[in-house]
């Protein structure tokens, strides 16, 4: 690794929950409700458990590991340092295309929903439009794009919680009813089928550690606004999933709630209350731009890392002498999003998005393993914040995630074959390209490290 | 060297403003409690409502199997953020965290 050449150290647990968040409560807006679909309201809350204990305890891995490497990679450098170069380039890769994948569908999202209140707006300049001027918001300043991703994150949960309570207490009415006909319409095959669903949640969190090298005290920022994170996502999925439950229809897998585009602005429809129904018009646009936004943040600094470490051309590397941040990384996620949203195949897109995530979580958990079995001791400088139920939680993170992506095969069987060949090629080419640029590794001087055990024993 | 460092870390817990810190550590402990009790609270009643409504269509086990992963999901989120408060407490004085 050479030496950061210089972000800038300013984010706050606020700015890593914002990151996270941001980028994840998209989904709690659109695309979850493909569970309906599957598995019916059984189906989806299920899907909402095994993923959320799955996301749970990733991002309790991901805090201990972004707080002890204090690294822009995220997922890519803890795979570098704990496993070898060939898993975390392609980890690296899979993080990029997961965000970029996602930033195109966000795009494309919000021109649509700008189409839809000005219908003489086009699709295509719009998407455009997005995707450069969030570029744009990124190359200035890595505090000003999260700034600007706190409050719309904030505004768009709020949305969920005031229409949340304003159904509990009675505001509008609900009906309980539809729990039950809408309760298991696939049978228990369905239940199984609606897992491979269940990462929108909250697909995305552990890049809320992404940020810890531009944090001002990354081994408090990191596990607070992470934590904090999680636990915002999780009390978001029980409510999005309760009222939208409860206002649409569940009973027809084809029809209703299970193929809505924007299920919880229709839910707040069926509430009839006008001010709900402005209010999740606004949440659904605003998180598809923070989330956006934060796929910018998050795909440039792992390009960045893959840079750095010669992965990637080095040209990708340079921190900009004024904003100090990674300009020409930054840069370079606009012909690639632009790239992905004019392929024109949406939910192939996020399918793509959803196998590189879940590749990421089994090798994030590993990444801790491996970090543990190196580094053993509990030293402040090592593993500032130590996660707990270690290993078991690892391992069992990357059973449920492996359990996730075999059920991918109904329906995405292509999809799921081409992404684990991809990455399967980018393996070998990154293992052999790596070859060139070996050197030894100094853990005192590239981390402040001792050496890992291994060292110890072989000498 | 060792005296070095315990010579530094004394000089450190001089210069901090204690009370600051005390403050500090108080506000991300609210945050931390108010944001479990909110997560056990909203987590346990859609689940408990949902599976009263719907929970009859299945069988008792596959009814067991929502309230284990409930368990987990609430039980290992709590640990691990109170992890992070002990975390936080055992370093706030030596990386200075509300500086």
């Amino acid at each position: 690794m050479t030496e950061s050449p210089g972000l800038v150290k300013s984010l706050r647990p606020y700015h890593v929950w914002a990151l996270g968040v941001g980028i994840v409560l998209v989904g709690e807006y659109m695309g979850w409700n493909f569970t309906i679909a599957k598995g019916g309201v059984l189906g989806s809350l299920l899907a909402m458990l095994v993923a959320g204990t799955m996301y749970v305890m990733i991002s309790l891995c991901a805090s201990e590991l972004g707080s002890a490497t204090k690294l822009a990679g995220g997922p890519y450098d803890w795979a570098r340092l704990f496993i070898g170069p060939g898993a975390a380039a392609s980890v690296g890769l899979a993080v990029y295309m997961e965000y970029i994948a996602l930033e195109a569908a966000d795009a494309i999202v919000v021109a649509f929903i700008a189409q839809e209140i000005w219908p003489d707006l086009q699709v295509f300049p719009v998407t455009l439009l997005v995707i450069a001027t969030l570029t744009f918001i990124n190359y200035r300043g890595v505090v000003a794009a999260l700034t600007l991703n706190f409050f719309m994150t904030a505004i768009a949960f709020l949305a969920i919680i005031v229409f949340f309570f304003s159904g509990t207490f009675g505001v509008f009415e609900m009906n309980p009813e539809r729990l039950f006909q809408g309760a298991v319409p696939n049978g228990l095959i369905g239940l199984f089928a609606a897992l491979q669903f269940g990462p929108w949640f909250f697909l995305g969190i552990e890049g809320a550690a992404m940020c810890a090298e531009e944090c001002k005290h990354p081994s408090r920022a990191v596990p607070l606004g992470q934590q904090a994170g999680m636990i915002t996502l999780l009390v978001g999925a029980a409510m999005t999933l309760f009222v939208c439950t409860m206002l649409l229809d569940s009973g027809v897998p084809a029809e209703g709630l299970g193929v809505s585009v924007y299920p919880l602005f229709e839910a707040a429809q069926a509430s009839g209350v006008y001010i709900l129904i402005a209010l999740l018009a606004l949440g659904t646009l605003l998180t598809c731009l923070s989330s956006a936004n934060g796929c910018v943040c998050d795909s440039s600094r792992s390009w960045f890392a893959l840079s750095r470490d010669h992965f990637v051309s080095p040209w990708f590397s340079t921190v900009h002498p004024k904003y100090q941040t990674p300009y020409r990384a930054v840069i370079f996620t606009m012909p690639i999003a632009i790239a992905f949203a004019f392929s024109g195949y949406l939910d192939q897109v996020i399918t793509f998005s959803i196998v590189s995530g879940l590749l990421c979580y089994v090798l994030i958990p590993f990444s801790l393993i491996r970090f543990r079995k190196l580094f053993p001791m509990n030293i402040s400088n090592v593993r500032p914040f130590i996660s707990p139920l270690q290993p078991w939680i690892a391992w069992f993170a990357m059973a449920i995630a492996i359990v996730i992506m075999s059920t991918l095969f109904w329906g995405y069987k292509y999809n799921l074959l081409f992404a684990l060949a991809f990455y399967l090629i980018a393996y070998f080419y990154f293992h052999n390209r790596h070859k060139k640029h070996i050197k030894h590794f100094d853990w005192s001087k590239e981390m402040g490290w001792p050496n890992p055990s291994h060292h110890d024993i072989k000498e | 060297m060792h005296e070095i460092k315990q010579a530094t870390h004394t000089q450190v817990a001089h210069e901090i403003n204690h009370e600051k810190y005390e403050q500090g550590l108080r506000k991300d402990t609210y945050l931390i409690v108010v944001a479990l009790a909110l997560l056990v609270i909203v987590q346990g009643y859609v689940v408990y409502i949902v599976l009263s409504y719907a929970g009859p269509a299945v069988s008792a086990g596959i009814r067991g199997l929502y309230l284990v992963f409930f368990l987990l999901v609430v039980g290992i989120e709590t640990i691990g953020y109170w992890e992070v408060r002990k975390s936080l407490k055992q370093h706030m004085h030596e990386l200075r965290y509300y500086d």
